[in-house]
């Protein structure tokens, strides 16, 4: 019955799946305060694909949604017109919807380039995010014994630095060179957060010496449309951020202090 | 007479690696990108002081193709491996597999420890990582970078008869992803944590553990037909998952004294033994004896798989 299931939005169930004439159902949390899942909204926007926003809480998830994605984790997308298939993992999502584009709509789309070499680039780049770089923005961040702030400072310049050699590497102004691809908005959400969040708390600022390419790049993806629109202002930031210190919060393992 | 040999060497090298750079490099593969400076991989590079050294001409000759791999692989093979010595590490299997899958040339170079000069070339010091001189010896690393970007450059050399190993359908390409992840990031670690395991009263939850993972691929089987995880193509979930699973099936039995049972992996069964059967699959495969006394090592030294033991 139209109205009476609580998760009803647009007219649909949202446990069941998008209403068909989207094509697109997308899962973030409320107020999409999640940097992973606004890689993926990026995405979209970037891309111009129509979707359906549906906000998911709890701790744990509801049941509903780890029956759509058993990792209970977002973003998550789901696709009516691929018989509800989903899709889960922010990096997946996102080259699922530059195929997408590419091999359903028969469009061309310069997020994913076709050039093999650009698209290990991208992943290395993006592995590198995943897997190097942001450990280190949280570990400092969260790290109580001002001892090895200076050390864990360091740490997270040296997995940035990767970042500034790619731009000079490239020509810029984006780290593959003329064009915004999937490995600027991987990063992106990151950053954002990281300069607003250091500054606040460790009165940390990026080196414009050393940084200098990076911060230009920072300053030109937050012009994006795409970015704006996902993006949560510097106050709000203070105040998710505010929570994750009063919890010592561990970001799923990132914050590699000993408690 | 050493040094002259030496110099002589040095200019037959250098004029090898500048003649065959034009005539080797297969069409369509080269990148559209903007070329990395000069430096990395031809012969002017900070390596030639060292080939002047006494001891250096011994070197080279002792070295693999009569060339330095360290600077770059023989010009007339597209693409240099590096892997373990010995062909022990599984991600490198991996890739080997998509080698002989796709029938792509190349040349394997084994390392061991984190040389010096293998640092320049992966900084992160693991293996596999691919060099390729036709697109300007670019260097990829990670398994599946290596491997996607494999299929990525066949697909673009051969776009009449793309491989099947990476379909183009994006909800396949999908699945394929996510089901590598799931090796990656739930799996292996529920695998190495239970087999490093030393405490008794925990092994059952571990093992517990390990058989959510594998339901994964079992339903993943069931839910789109098999044989294999994408259906009736060999894909690269396939590859992903193969070296663990051998790995896995045969230091559980003999450490563990566990084994898949028929009755609730019956489909994840029939496909090791399917995919066993591949000649690539048998080219990056060790026997069972070999993988026994490796693992012997690992717990003796209470290896940690680079975190994915959770002890």
């Amino acid at each position: 019955m139209k109205g009476s299931h609580p998760l009803q939005m647009g007219g649909y169930d949202a446990t069941v799946g998008a209403d068909p004439s989207t094509p697109l159902q997308f899962f973030t949390l409320p107020g999409n305060t999640c940097p992973y899942a606004q890689r993926t909204l990026i995405t979209l926007y970037e891309l111009g694909i129509p979707f359906d926003i549906t906000e998911v809480s709890g701790r744990p998830m509801p049941d509903w949604y780890l029956k759509i994605n058993p990792r209970g984790k977002v973003p998550a997308i789901r696709i009516p017109t691929c018989d509800y298939e989903v899709v889960y993992e922010s990096a997946i999502c996102n080259e699922f919807l530059c195929d997408y584009v590419t091999f359903t709509l028969n469009k061309h789309q310069e997020l994913m380039p076709q050039d093999a070499v650009m698209r290990a680039r991208i992943r290395l780049l993006n592995d590198h995010c995943d897997n190097i770089f942001s450990k280190t923005q949280f570990t400092y961040l969260m790290n109580k014994d001002t001892d090895r702030d200076i050390q864990l400072a360091n740490d997270m310049e040296e997995a940035l630095m990767v970042y500034e050699e790619a731009l000079e590497k490239s020509g810029g102004p984006y780290f593959l060179g003329n064009q915004f691809t999937l490995a600027d908005l991987h990063i992106l959400p990151f950053i954002q957060r990281l300069v607003v969040s250091l500054r606040h708390w460790k009165g940390y600022s990026l080196p414009q010496d050393k940084f200098s390419r990076l911060l230009d790049w920072f300053s030109l993806c937050l012009e994006r449309e795409s970015v704006k629109k996902s993006s949560m202002d510097d106050e709000k930031i203070i105040r998710v951020y505010q929570r994750f210190m009063d919890a010592n919060y561990s970001f799923g393992g990132l914050n590699q202090n000993k408690t | 007479m050493k040094a002259f040999l030496g110099l002589s060497l040095i200019f037959a090298l250098e004029i090898i690696q500048q003649s065959t750079a034009l005539t080797f490099y297969p069409r369509g593969s080269r990148s559209r990108v903007p070329r990395r400076p000069t430096g990395e991989g031809t012969l002017q590079s900070r390596d030639k002081k060292n080939i002047m050294d006494a001891g250096s001409l011994e070197r080279i000759l002792a070295l693999k193709g009569g060339y330095d791999s360290t600077i770059g692989p023989d010009p007339s093979n597209p693409i240099q491996f590096f892997t373990l010595a010995g062909g022990m590490c599984p991600y490198a299997a991996r890739t080997l597999i998509v080698f002989h899958e796709l029938g792509l040339p190349f040349e394997t170079v084994e390392i061991s420890g984190k040389p010096d000069w293998y640092l320049q070339i992966n900084p992160r010091g693991k293996v596999p990582a691919i060099r390729v001189p036709a697109d300007n010896n670019e260097v990829i690393y990670e398994s599946s970078i290596c491997d996607e970007y494999l299929c990525d450059m066949y697909n673009n050399m051969n776009q009449d008869s793309t491989s099947t190993l990476m379909p183009n359908d994006p909800i396949q390409r999908a699945r394929i992803r996510l089901l590598n992840d799931q090796t990656d990031t739930v799996l292996s670690p529920a695998f190495f944590t239970y087999f490093m395991n030393n405490n008794d009263t925990k092994d059952e939850e571990m093992l517990q553990k390990l058989e959510n993972a594998l339901n994964f691929f079992e339903n993943a089987l069931k839910t789109y037909g098999g044989p294999y995880f994408n259906g009736l193509e060999f894909t690269l979930a396939d590859v992903h998952l193969l070296p663990f699973f051998l790995r896995m099936v045969v230091t559980l039995r003999h450490y563990k004294k566990y084994t898949l049972s028929e009755e609730k992996y019956p489909r994840l069964l029939k496909w090791f033994e399917l995919c066993s059967e591949r000649n690539s699959v048998k080219v990056a495969s060790k026997p069972d004896q070999v993988i026994i006394e490796t693992y012997k090592k690992f717990k003796d030294m209470n290896y940690k798989f680079g975190g994915l033991n959770k002890n």
